[in-house]
């Protein structure tokens, strides 16, 4: 009877321990610069698991894997620059409120946040 | 509770905080964690730090009521609320508001704090403050914060200092809605059908990178009906932007009686605290000139004298 028992969700980790880790970026990332020195990142993209068996019911060969690509900007640009495996995002934080005299507590929101849709799409880990 | 401008005994360093009412000095290293109309947690790096809560009081003011509530909240959360003493350094901080004293435990947190009454205003409060079993000196450290604790008294203009903008309106302004997004403050005030609206955004240097403030104001929710034209000879840069002039007869014949909404915003770069600053105030027939120079004299950020020092009066 597994099919009736609820699929354990990740307990997800609270705002202060995700600050304290340090991210590390996907090394399935390729970035490269626009004119601008904005970043845009390419990464491998899976098909979602229906879309997968939709694919093979119709016979239908599904390719390869797909490429997503993400335009950061200017802020988001520095933020992943400043990633480099042995800073924490509290330490990240703190870095990115002194260049752009951000309130401290704003810019651990926004770097939180900023990691968080990162983390989301697969592009860094938190260790 | 008493109305008092200054902060008397705030030592060096501290931070001010004025929000709705009240006005505290707090630690450095305190700052605020969720913010709501009548309730602020005050977050230091260890965790919560303060919290306080207050509102009029309408009837009679019972402790009692008031206790047996938080020790509703507090079992709730596995604490156990017992009234007890008021801690003695708090005594020359609270005695003109009525303290009663209260602590509970949960697991390794306590709770420190008072239950208030001011029959002057009518206000009721409650603060706490929050730390670890073993800590001493927590006691002593909040005493500080309680000697600066101000209720204001609803009579002349109110001060609103939260994280680094400053302002004061006049006290009939209530706040409607607020908003601390990263990179993007919003404060919203009415009083009868006139609205003041403040913004502050951040960071300047990357915001105007590719566009003048001009273009900036115009692309922002809440600003772009209007028409923004930069100020002449203004350094730093300052926009305004009014509503548009009235086309039809029929419009003409609402503004002439009052009831077609007029607007005017401003907007201002602070280039060295790498901010842009705006001020939007709506209200029928016309906008009143005295709050508006109030309000955009006064608006301003930590270190920044007064907004109206960058841009000039009109």
């Amino acid at each position: 009877m597994e099919w009736l028992t609820s699929k354990r969700r990740p307990i997800p980790i609270h705002r202060d321990e995700a600050i304290a880790c340090t991210p590390v970026k996907n090394r399935h990332v390729r970035e490269s610069r626009v004119d601008s020195g904005e970043v845009v990142l390419h990464y491998p993209v899976s098909a979602p698991p229906w879309a997968a068996r939709v694919a093979r019911w119709i016979r239908k060969d599904p390719g390869g894997p797909r490429v997503g690509k993400l335009q950061l900007d200017a802020l988001g640009t520095a933020v992943w620059d400043m990633i480099d495996g042995r800073r924490s995002l509290r330490e990240i934080a703190a870095a990115f409120a002194e260049s752009h005299q951000l309130e401290p507590k704003e810019a651990r929101v926004a770097v939180a946040q900023f990691a968080r849709e990162l983390g989301r799409r697969g592009l860094i880990g938190l260790r | 509770m008493t109305n008092s401008e200054e902060i008397i005994g705030e030592p060096a360093g501290w931070k001010e905080l004025a929000w709705n009412g009240i006005r505290v000095a707090t630690p450095p290293d305190w700052e605020p964690g969720r913010i709501g109309v009548r309730h602020l947690l005050i977050e230091s790096e260890a965790g919560p730090a303060m919290e306080i809560k207050w509102g009029p009081v309408r009837g009679r003011f019972s402790h009692r009521s008031h206790f047996k509530r938080l020790r509703k909240i507090t079992a709730g959360r596995g604490g156990q609320a017992r009234e007890c003493p008021l801690p003695a350094e708090w005594r020359a901080a609270l005695d003109r508001w009525e303290p009663s004293g209260f602590c509970w435990t949960a697991g390794g947190t306590a709770a420190t704090g008072a239950i208030l009454y001011c029959p002057r205003s009518r206000t009721g409060g409650l603060v706490q403050f929050f730390h670890s079993l073993d800590d001493s000196g927590a006691v002593r450290l909040a005493a500080a914060v309680l000697d600066g604790l101000r209720f204001h008294g609803g009579t002349g203009p109110a001060p609103w200092a939260v994280f680094d903008i400053r302002a004061q309106l006049p006290g009939r302004f209530a706040l409607v809605r607020h908003r601390f997004d990263p990179g993007r403050f919003v404060l919203g005030f009415s009083c009868g059908r006139c609205r003041i609206d403040l913004y502050r955004w951040a960071p300047a240097a990357v915001l105007l990178k590719d566009r003048t403030l001009v273009q900036f104001a115009q692309a922002m929710e809440g600003l772009r009906p209007l028409h923004f034209q930069a100020l002449e000879g203004a350094a730093p840069a300052v926009v305004e932007g009014h509503s548009p002039a009235t086309a039809s007869l029929m419009e003409r014949f609402a503004a002439g009686f009052g009831l077609r909404s007029v607007c005017r915003a401003r907007l201002w770069q602070v280039p060295e605290r790498n901010r842009i600053l705006g001020l939007r105030m709506e209200d029928r027939g016309e906008i009143d000139s005295d709050v508006w120079e109030m309000v955009s004299r006064t608006y301003g950020v930590v270190d920044v004298k007064a907004a109206a020092d960058p841009h000039p009066s009109r």
